[in-house]
């Protein structure tokens, strides 16, 4: 089922825009959406990535948070990421790592890496041109490398 | 070499490390969902009677106050020959002496002239009456009026 599949996912993404009730409501509110939908969509996984993207800029917009929104999730508690030793990547230093990026390529590296969404399918999701979603992802791949390795070497030090 | 998004292996091999990252779990039960989603199906169905209902309710209210009024038919009595300006002189009968017909023709003018006054009377053009009885005449009716 889309649940079991998408929810961590989807809830990830909320993330990057709410704080974890408001995410919670949003993804709970995308997958209400998608049963009462009478016909399915024809892409259920890019569907339910552009309503909980919708959800949270209409919360954020009805709240009026947009200029308090970024330091709200800077001071999120919660890692966005299990931690397991076995992980090529410390879960919290990229959590940390992530939220140095601007908000849109933050946004394009959450839905291509964790909602496993082509970049097409992201450049209609977000309404920007393919060029465009393509040239941030690389940048912001670009800025983890960077930073993860400057992480690497203050650790050491 | 680059792959289909453009990225060169060190950028793969960068999405690769970060796809392995498993996102913290939801905290939403399966369960949760299927109670919304339950909560909001019947919401939509009480709307949808909620909405019928209300649109009869309306239809009833509008068939109840835009009902057109009775036609009155007003029957009055008729004077014959008589015009919008008023009464024309009593008009003959047909010539027969049927007492009963002058006399409905005398209530009627009577009638007239207790409604619209004697102006509805011609002055000078005596008034017909069937042969034999001498003609109606201003003086007379006001007289024959005074007297009742």
């Amino acid at each position: 089922m889309w649940y079991d599949s998408y929810s961590d996912r989807l809830m990830l993404y909320a993330r990057n825009w709410l704080g974890e009730d408001a995410a919670r409501d949003a993804v709970q509110g995308a997958f209400v959406r998608l049963m009462r939908q009478s016909l399915s969509p024809r892409d259920p996984q890019a569907w339910l990535f552009r309503t909980v993207r919708n959800e949270a800029i209409t919360r954020l917009r009805r709240r009026e948070r947009q200029r308090r929104h970024g330091s709200e999730i800077a001071m999120q508690r919660i890692c966005w990421f299990e931690s397991h030793p076995e992980d090529l990547i410390d879960a919290k230093t990229a959590h940390e790592v992530l939220m140095t990026l601007p908000e849109a390529q933050r946004e394009v590296v959450l839905l291509r890496i964790w909602g496993q969404l082509s970049l097409k399918q992201i450049a209609r999701i977000v309404g920007s041109p393919l060029t465009t979603v393509h040239s941030r992802y690389k940048a912001a791949l670009a800025a983890i490398k960077e930073r993860m390795q400057s992480s690497c070497r203050t650790r050491t030090d | 070499m680059q792959n289909e998004n453009g990225l060169n292996p060190l950028e793969q091999e960068l999405e690769a490390a970060l796809g392995t990252l498993a996102p913290t779990q939801a905290g939403l039960s399966r369960d949760q969902v299927m109670f919304a989603a339950g909560q909001a199906s019947v919401r939509r169905r009480n709307r949808a009677w909620q909405g019928v209902s209300s649109a009869l309710v309306v239809l009833l209210l509008v068939s109840v106050f835009s009902r057109p009024e009775p036609t009155v038919i007003e029957v009055g009595p008729e004077i014959a020959g008589a015009d919008s300006s008023g009464v024309s002189p009593v008009p003959a009968t047909s010539g027969d002496d049927d007492r009963g017909q002058a006399f409905k023709q005398y209530v009627r003018t009577r009638r007239a002239v207790l409604e619209r006054g004697f102006d509805v009377l011609p002055a000078s053009e005596p008034t017909r009456t069937p042969v034999g009885e001498p003609p109606l005449k201003r003086e007379d009716l006001s007289d024959l009026l005074s007297s009742t």
